[in-house]
């Protein structure tokens, strides 16, 4: 806890309070100071007019975190008081203040003045107060703040208490203006508050056996020295034993130990100049004129305050200068070779970093030492990324107000206006602060885990682009989504949105998404996503045509929320369209350009539930989808790699030569940057194009994510070899890990569960091709509990009424409840014959066209292995065969016991078909059945030599639990 | 078939069934083979008395075991493995190993069995045999399927070598597990010899693998023509398929001077009328092995040619037809067409492309016809050639592998016109095959004794 002087008494007569009080109530004062300052909280003060009236006060009340007396107040002498007032509050500091007077030091110094912890000199202005103020502060906190926080410490060595009373008020007010550039830099209260608590404390000593005992103790957090030449060595020696050298023995103790450490010696004696300039140290004449300009000068360029200043090492001018991170970021890429080494061997860099707070960076850049010249492009390169990732890492997990003066490319997620951020905005700052809170931002080296850049617009500007372009008529009248969408391009966007935009386009230099973000969306459970669109533009060297390009994708974002599809969706979901809001969510697409298209190494989902688990897998493992290029392939349902992320090394889909090359990726999607391919449209996937994986060759990232047929040697070859076929298997990065997916997913899932406190599914991507310097990007795009998707909803086998099954099984893969089902096609027992599969196929294929064509969905059942590539084993259907079923089971009989497929040879399609997979085995788990003479009795609405179709005029009851392993049918 | 040899067939069968219940796709196996060779048989009573198809259909040495394995989450299991080593007269038992979840003793005995014919008719010096495990590999990672295969290797070696048995890949078992197993046998048994083949092109694989079965079908297509003085320059030849066999068929058969105006896939035909070039060839090569597009592609990239989606490419009219793309492909209607066409060649590459009924008017119209176990047997003899490569120590270039297949092919085709040709001069090469492939493993077993 940072200990803070909050109240004071003050003991004045009324004199001495009308010379205080000459410019106004004292605590005003005090109080506009510490605004300007940039500082919080102000002491309260009470005043005493007496030292009686003020020991009155304190037996009344011992709430003083400081005493400060005058000279002249009563009868009682303040060192009467304070030895008295000590015994009253033996922890406040009592600090005399009197006006400069010979006469008066004397008297301190011949009098018992023990009581009295610090003399400071009145110099008629406030500026001395917050100077005790916080040197008592300072004082007090050292040891926490330095010691385990890791501020830093200035160390004033000054004895004369003239001198240090005018001499600290300007200390403070560099430290306090150097301190509130830097928190400037900060995105919000709270970074604000730690850099605040960041800023350098000052000790001062007022002899040398306190100085060596500060430096001793703060050697570490030492940032620079000022000191007088001659002071006395004990505490409480008197003037006269002053050493003249005292100073000189002290910087020679610290430079011996720290040849860097900036060192200001001062004295009233211009001849101390040579010795200053001999031992390599500072000078400053206490007489000059220009004092304070000398001082603040050898202070800003030592101590690493104000800005950061780059001089040429021969002309001594200056070339570039810095007045935030930001800046400091630039100018480190840019500057001479040889001004990097000497500032980086002058340890300037580390102390311009301590001097802001600014320590976990300023620590490693500390021991750099440059050796030759080769080291300094690599101390450069380390630098850029130590830099670049403090400042990321300040700006994430913190939602910024979108400022265009200060907007950079540091602020991760910004929002402009007043309105609400959505559901979905909402969700990505959630997302935003897990990742911090975490710090899984660099938790993996060689990757940074992060939300991509975003800026979210906020429902206000759609209520003013509503407003101020008259488009409420269109919730009522009856309009084709093509007219809505016509009427919204033809309107425009608030100018002062435009202009944000403007600048925000200007920082960010990539292609953007632009998302919708719906106020509805807000409740968790209902599932939007999907309804309304998402856009991505190009980036452009035309910034107009950007700007158009993004506008124009906003107001489609706009007009999606009035389509007839959302519309039903509203209505559906018993929402009402006039209270549907639209927040924009416009994020940097992951990724990077490649012979005209833009598209990240890979996308995909992971869902912490797996509903179909297979081979050793189980629910709580999660599962994960990914896919070469934009997630469109995945969203689609397009035919994508799935893997546990527990098990990367077992992939179903890679497992065999055969299943590699029919099963894996067949197309990816990529951002076309041809800005004409951006036509307003109401298919939101107008820019994007489907890429064949065989066309996909010449692409950079490609080779990250394929293996290759070896048609010579029979085999999967997980390389990208020259010659053969490539699939895209992901084997480098799931079977060698060259990039930790698995193990992110693994930690992503786990944290999310936690978070939500549900199942939930998480939508990433990530850009390998960053070229040799810059590090892998894994953004998180998306969190969502499991059950938006109405699926997967858990089971309550409780509350399940199991009895008189048709079909009931321990051994089962599926979503859950499955309904609208009505049909059982089932194969015939005693027409059962190995020989005949593929006849059995041939009825069904005729008859599962059938029941396509009349929209029927049904439960297959049959002997064997449903797709088995071997006809004896099973049907050997195809699943365009089998397509309408919705629960595909498997039974044994008697002299017929093959091994089940466990849903392997339909895998993908069930999952995207949200289908079950049942397999009932009564010799190997009694209790399970198939309740084949119950349907038999029944009559068949068609049959033939080998299975018969058996309609009920009810719905089937279905339910087929991944999560539990069960199936019930009824 | 005379009333006789019917009767012998029954009761054959009968005792069969009787003595490996169960075992269906064995039965069915033995049925088609006995009765092909039958009449062969029973006119040389020596074979019935000494009980030679009796003996054929009892493996010599069936080896069973247990093959543990720990899968990556050190969780056990137990799969069965088998080897069936069916007959050994001509060679080194020689054959697959499959795993697959269907692999039972039942699917062992049925493939060691016909395999032995497929040897024979090589005129390679190998014999027959099977083997696998209902290990699946679906799902497994790379390093449970080593484990499983070292586990497996690990007893197999016992039973296996280069000069006794030598297993090759078949389902479940490619590059990968070939791999794997060598290695464990190295490891166990400190030899570096051919004891399986399918093997790596660096480490003892040979080379022409690919090529084999295609080169082969023209090669033996070549001595077919050769019966009629005929060759294949300047004749239309239409290929189905545009696989393996398919590619190098069209390649071999375009080396030999023939215009090759068909391709398929299972989407439908290109027909290029005025026939592929090398240059056109090298764009099919590169659409489905490289970019594994669709044949119709072709069309558009050649104008010319003319693409028929839903269709099979033999109403084209043509001199020779190559079918190379898969069972059952060439129906009634097809034959037919094909007649009509002015086909008179038809070879197949694929394996049992023609129904039953297309043969029959093949062979009523006195065409020449192979069926694919003599004229797709290009495959099976690289892996002997891999043998006999291994055996001597040598790794020989493409083109002597090329040399060696080619006379293979011929000598196939000679044992056919052994064996196949009829009282009139029309050599039936289905007959012939059969014939010369089971004829040769009776002989050396009656020549062997009673072993």
């Amino acid at each position: 806890m940072t200990r803070r002087i909050r109240r004071i008494l003050l003991v004045c007569n009324n004199y001495d309070s009308f010379s205080l009080e000459e410019d106004g109530h004292i605590e005003a004062q005090i109080t506009q100071d510490y605004s300007e300052l940039n500082l919080s909280n102000p002491p309260s003060i009470v005043r005493a007019e007496s030292t009686l009236d003020a020991l009155e006060v304190l037996k009344e009340d011992k709430h003083f975190d400081l005493i400060i007396t005058m000279y002249n107040v009563g009868k009682l002498d303040v060192f009467g008081f304070s030895s008295q007032a000590k015994e009253l509050l033996p922890d406040t500091p009592i600090v005399l203040l009197s006006s400069f007077s010979k006469e008066i030091y004397r008297h301190i110094v011949e009098r018992d003045h023990a009581g009295i912890d610090y003399v400071f000199c009145w110099n008629n202005s406030t500026d001395v107060l917050i100077a005790i103020i916080k040197l008592l502060e300072d004082k007090l906190n050292a040891e926490h703040d330095c010691l385990e926080m890791g501020a830093r410490v200035i160390l004033l060595v000054e004895d004369s208490v003239r001198y240090y009373s005018t001499y600290l008020p300007l200390l403070y007010k560099l430290v306090l203006q150097q301190n509130s550039a830097a928190v400037r830099d900060a995105l919000n209260e709270e970074q604000q508050f730690l850099r605040k608590r960041a800023r350098p404390k000052i000790l001062m000593a007022t002899c040398y056996d306190e100085a060596y005992d500060y430096y001793q103790k703060y050697k570490h957090n030492i940032i620079g020295i000022i000191s007088d030449i001659g002071f006395v060595i004990h505490k409480g020696d008197k003037p006269e034993m002053e050493k003249i050298d005292a100073g000189i023995d002290l910087c020679r103790l610290v430079r011996g130990e720290n040849p860097t450490m900036p060192f200001l010696m001062q004295s009233s004696q211009a001849s101390m100049r040579a010795v200053a300039e001999q031992l390599g140290v500072g000078f400053a004449r206490k007489s000059s004129k220009t004092l304070t300009h000398d001082v603040s000068e050898y202070i800003g360029r030592e101590f690493g305050f104000g800005d950061f200043i780059v001089t040429d090492p021969d002309t001594g001018l200056e070339t570039a200068r810095a007045k935030n991170l930001y800046e400091f970021e630039q100018v480190v890429a840019t500057m001479s070779d040889r001004s990097l080494r000497v500032l980086a061997e002058k340890n300037y860099i580390s102390r311009w970093l301590y001097g802001r707070g600014i320590f976990s960076i300023g620590d490693l850049f500390r021991p750099i030492r440059v050796h030759s010249d080769d080291d300094v492009a690599h101390i450069r390169e380390m630098n850029l990324r130590m830099i670049r990732d403090y400042r990321i890492s300040q700006g994430l997990g913190v939602v910024a107000r979108f400022d265009p003066e200060t907007y950079n490319d540091a602020i991760w997620f910004a929002r402009l206006g007043k309105g609400s951020l959505g559901g979905k905005a909402r969700g990505l700052a959630f997302l935003n602060h897990i990742l911090q809170k975490y710090d899984l931002y660099d938790k993996w080296e060689d990757v940074r885990v992060l939300v991509p850049r975003t800026l979210v617009v906020t429902t206000e500007y759609f209520d003013r682009f509503i407003k101020e372009n008259g488009l409420q008529y269109v919730i009522n009248a009856d309009l084709t989504d093509a007219e809505i969408l016509s009427e919204f391009v033809a309107s425009t966007l608030p100018q002062e949105l435009m202009d944000a935009l403007r600048i925000f386009i200007r920082h960010v230099r990539k292609p953007l998404a632009v998302r919708s973000s719906s106020k509805l969306e807000d409740s968790y459970y209902q599932p939007f996503a999907g309804v309304y669109s998402t856009y991505m533009i190009p980036h452009t060297e035309n910034e107009d045509q950007e700007l158009r390009l993004l506008s124009k994708a906003i107001k489609s974002v706009y007009a999606s929320v009035y389509y007839a599809s959302s519309r039903g969706y509203i209505t559906a979901t018993a929402n009402v369209i006039s209270e549907e809001k639209m927040a924009i969510v416009l994020q940097e697409v992951c990724g990077s350009e490649d012979r005209g298209y833009y598209f990240p190494t890979f996308s995909g989902v992971a869902r912490s539930v797996n509903f179909y688990p297979i081979g050793y897998e189980t629910p709580e493992d999660g599962v994960a989808k990914v896919a070469f290029g934009l997630g469109k392939a995945v969203v689609d349902g397009d035919q994508v790699l799935r893997f546990s992320p527990r098990y990367p090394r077992n992939v179903l889909q890679t497992s065999t030569p055969e299943l590699t090359m029919t099963e894996t990726q067949q197309a990816m999607y990529a951002l076309s940057l041809q800005p004409d391919k951006f036509k307003t449209s109401v298919d939101d996937g107008v820019n994007l194009d489907r890429i064949p994986i065989t066309e996909c060759g010449s692409f950079r990232n490609f080779a990250r994510v394929v293996s290759t047929y070896d048609y010579e040697n029979m085999r999967i070859v997980d390389s990208p070899a020259p010659n053969g076929p490539k699939f895209v298997t992901f084997a480098h990065i799931l079977k060698y890990n060259t990039f930790p997916l698995a193990d992110i997913l693994n930690v992503l899932l786990e944290i999310m569960q936690r978070e939500v406190k549900c199942g939930v599914e998480i939508e990433y991507a990530a850009n390998l091709d960053r070229g040799p310097e810059a590090l892998a990007i894994f953004n998180v795009l998306q969190v969502r509990p499991i059950s938006v998707d109405g699926l997967g909803a858990e089971v309550d086998w409780n509350t399940v009424d199991c009895s008189d099954p048709l079909i009931s099984s321990e051994s089962a893969i599926g979503p859950g409840w499955i309904s609208g089902v009505r049909d059982i096609i089932y194969l015939r027992e005693e027409a059962f014959d190995t020989l005949k599969t593929r006849e059995m196929a041939a009825e069904l294929k005729a008859l599962n066209a059938r029941m396509r064509t009349e929209g029927r969905n049904f439960v297959l059942v049959g002997y064997g292995r449903w797709g088995s590539s071997i006809p004896s084993l099973g049907v050997p259907v195809q699943w365009g065969d089998i397509s309408e079923a919705r629960a595909i089971v498997e039974c044994c009989l008697d002299h017929f016991r093959v091994d089940p497929s466990q849903g392997t040879h339909f895998f993908q399609n069930l999952t995207s078909f949200n289908a079950g997979y049942v397999n009932v085995n009564p010799f190997a788990r009694p209790g399970e059945c198939f309740d084949a003479a119950r349907l038999d009795a029944m009559s068949a609405e068609f049959e033939t030599t080998y299975l018969r179709l058996v309609h009920f005029d009810r719905e089937l009851q279905i339910c087929i639990d991944g999560r539990a392993g069960k199936a019930l049918i009824k | 078939m005379d009333k006789f040899t019917q009767n012998y067939v029954d009761r054959f069968m009968d005792e069969l069934i009787a003595r490996n219940p169960g075992e269906k796709e064995f039965h069915q196996a033995v049925r088609e083979v006995v009765e092909s060779v039958a009449p062969y048989v029973t006119s040389y009573p020596y074979l019935m008395d000494l009980k030679i198809l009796e003996r054929m259909v009892e493996p010599e040495r069936v080896i069973m075991f247990r093959v543990p394995w720990t899968d990556d989450k050190g969780e056990i299991h137990i799969n069965r493995g088998y080897r069936v080593q069916m007959n050994s007269a001509l060679g080194p038992y020689k054959g697959g190993i499959r795993f697959h979840a269907s692999v039972n003793l039942s699917i062992l005995k049925f493939l060691a069995f016909e395999q032995t014919f497929k040897n024979s008719l090589t005129t390679l010096p190998m014999g027959g045999g099977k083997g696998g495990s209902d290990f699946n590999p679906r799902g497994k990672s790379d390093a449970e399927v080593m484990r499983f295969c070292q586990s497996f290797m690990t007893e197999l070696q016992r039973y296996i070598g280069a000069d006794t048995d030598v297993p090759a890949g078949d389902i479940g078992v490619g590059g990968r597990e070939i791999g794997f197993m060598f290695g464990q046998y190295k490891r166990l048994r400190d030899e570096f010899t051919g004891t399986l083949t399918g093997k790596g092109v660096a480490w003892g694989g040979s080379l022409l693998r690919t090529e084999a079965t295609g080169y082969g079908v023209c090669y033996f297509a070549q001595e077919m023509l050769a019966t009629r003085n005929e060759t294949f320059e300047g004749k239309t030849v239409v290929i189905s398929g545009a696989g393996n066999v398919a590619q190098y068929a069209a390649q071999k058969a375009m080396q030999l001077g023939a215009k090759v105006v068909t391709l398929s896939d299972s989407d439908g035909f290109v027909h290029d009328p005025e026939g592929l070039d090398e240059e056109k060839l090298r764009y099919v090569l590169e659409l489905k092995n490289i970019r594994r597009g669709r044949i119709k592609e072709y069309a558009t990239k050649y104008p010319q040619a003319t693409y028929y989606p839903g269709e099979r490419p033999w109403r084209i009219a043509c001199d020779i037809a190559l079918p190379c793309a898969t069972q059952n492909e060439i129906e009634k209607a097809d034959a037919e067409n094909l007649v009509k066409g002015g086909c008179w060649c038809v070879v197949e590459g694929a394996n049992m492309p023609s129904t039953p009924e297309a043969i029959a008017i093949f062979q009523s119209n006195k065409m020449l016809y192979s069926p694919g176990k003599a004229s797709n047997a290009g495959g099976v003899a690289t892996s002997g050639l891999e043998m006999t490569q291994n055996s001597i120590r040598q790794k020989w270039t493409r083109e002597e592998v090329d040399q060696h297949l080619h006379r293979i092919m011929s000598d196939i085709h000679a044992a056919c016109l052994k064996y196949g040709t009829e009282p009139d001069g029309y050599i039936n090469y289905v007959k012939g095959a059969n014939i010369a492939g089971f004829i040769k493993v009776a002989n050396a077993m009656v020549d062997q004794g009673l072993v």
